[in-house]
């Protein structure tokens, strides 16, 4: 039996209209618990008129400001459930940083394990897990996004962040088929630069550049460029620390220096969409080039 | 209150379908929240709250995403609060597929069919949602429901024992 168009779409729609449509009270009460670390960025109109202190003054500030903006977007939020056009709406604007080298420098604060936390625009350590000092320096609008101690990292936060985020690792391994099961190649990678390099040029369905030298703070090693395969119908696998099996979504581009500090592989990576601006792409590659290594 | 946790119902709606997954769609909703509690005073003009507060919570479905990206093989259904479609042709075995497809289409492809076939956004405004150029948004919509017709397509094709029969 053929479908038509018409029919998938119908019946898509159908079983969108499924599902869970209404938040539990324990996120919202989650929520409300880490406002208190949460402090808002730059005030502006809605931060003046909205922003307050104190347990349910903070959750009814959230609340007063989220509605606020919602009924001037002339935004309906009543009732509970999802559906109908929303209102045609335009997308934000970005806000200008600083540049990498205008940032003030100090003793850099370390960078604390874990998902989501902000950052300050500053220079931060990796934490002790991690076998090499490193240290790098971001902008504002940076979050924790670690996942180890030997995948450490950050991501971009805020209404203007996406898919990308820069890594610090230490690979053991890589997988036999991105496309296939969790195995990784055996014999394992070996422990160079190089080997490394080729194991992750060769896996299948990536495209890959030509790896060049490259030298960070003084430390040699390679870079490549690697492209996930367009959406080949499965997840797509790729390195793995001695932690965690990594994988990347469809088309992502995987910018990768890879050095030898003293004999400890390391690996940065630039992780991003296809779609990434040039100033997105620019900044991540800042990151990369603030990297500083103190064996 | 009751408005805002109306508007976290929408988000999470939106979260719950992008990753099918109960777990990350909460986690994902709550850093949305957070998120934009956080940066709400950078949003100069209160027009364009909707359109980005569906941005933040995309973008904390990619990083959902991205934290649980050592992918379990194995798929389950979603639970629901809400009785199933009564459309005679939304049978068992199309959600099945549907849910198994749509899992193997990546976030960014998830995120358009959602906001373009659930929240009904017009695909001018999907791409302004997701700071992609009209034209990415319909290669991919194209694209992931390509793939989910294929999906229920396999579904309706007749098996070997049943030709056999």
């Amino acid at each position: 039996m053929s479908r038509t168009e018409r029919d998938t779409t119908r019946v898509v729609r159908s079983w969108l209209e499924e599902g869970v449509t209404v938040l539990p009270d324990r996120v919202l009460d989650a929520v409300e618990e880490s406002l208190h670390a949460t402090p808002q960025r730059r005030g502006g109109w809605l931060a003046r008129h909205f922003m307050t202190r104190g347990t349910n003054r903070l959750r009814f500030g959230f609340a007063a400001a989220v509605v606020a903006a919602a009924i001037l977007a002339g935004l309906s939020v009543l009732p509970r459930d999802v559906g109908g056009p929303p209102t045609p709406t335009a997308t934000p604007t970005s806000t200008a940083t600083p540049t990498l080298d205008t940032l003030p420098t100090g003793t850099p604060a370390s960078l604390v394990l874990g998902e989501g936390q902000t950052l300050d625009a500053g220079t931060y350590a990796l934490t002790e897990g991690f076998p090499v000092n490193l240290t790098f320096t971001i902008r504002d609008g940076w979050e924790t996004c670690s996942a180890g101690e030997h995948e450490q990292g950050v991501c971009p936060s805020g209404p203007d962040s996406g898919s990308r985020g820069i890594s610090f690792l230490i690979i053991e391994n890589v997988v036999a088929d991105p496309c296939g099961s969790d195995a990784m190649v055996e014999p394992p990678v070996g422990p160079s630069v190089d080997d490394l390099v080729a194991a992750i040029a060769d896996l299948e369905g990536f495209e890959s550049s030509t790896p060049v030298e490259v030298t960070v703070d003084g430390y040699s090693g390679m870079q490549l460029e690697v492209i996930a395969p367009f959406n080949p119908g499965c997840d797509i696998r790729t390195w793995a620390t001695a932690d965690r099996l990594n994988g990347v979504s469809s088309n992502e581009h995987n910018l990768l220096r890879i050095l030898d500090v003293a004999g400890t592989r390391v690996m940065i990576a630039a992780a991003y969409p296809p779609d990434v601006t040039a100033d997105e792409r620019s900044e991540m590659v800042g990151i990369m080039d603030s990297v500083r290594i103190d064996e | 209150m009751s408005l805002a946790v109306a508007f976290g119902d929408r988000l999470h709606a939106v979260a719950h379908r992008i990753l099918r997954d109960t777990h990350l769609a909460e986690d994902a909703t709550q850093h949305a929240l957070l998120a934009i509690w956080r940066d709400l005073p950078q949003l100069r003009e209160p027009a364009r709250f909707e359109a980005w507060a569906y941005r933040v919570v995309v973008r904390a479905c990619y990083a959902e995403g991205r934290k649980s990206r050592a992918w379990a093989p194995n798929l389950r259904l979603l639970e629901t609060d809400e009785p199933m479609a009564s459309d005679a042709t939304h049978s068992v075995h199309d959600r099945d597929q549907l849910e198994r497809g749509f899992r193997r289409l990546s976030v960014d492809h998830r995120a358009v069919v959602v906001l373009h076939h659930y929240l009904d956004l017009p695909l001018s405004q999907v791409a302004q949602v997701l700071d992609v150029p009209e034209g990415t948004v319909r290669s991919r919509l194209h694209y992931a429901m390509r793939g989910l017709r294929a999906a229920l397509e396999a579904d309706a094709r007749p098996t070997a024992q049943g030709v056999a029969q």
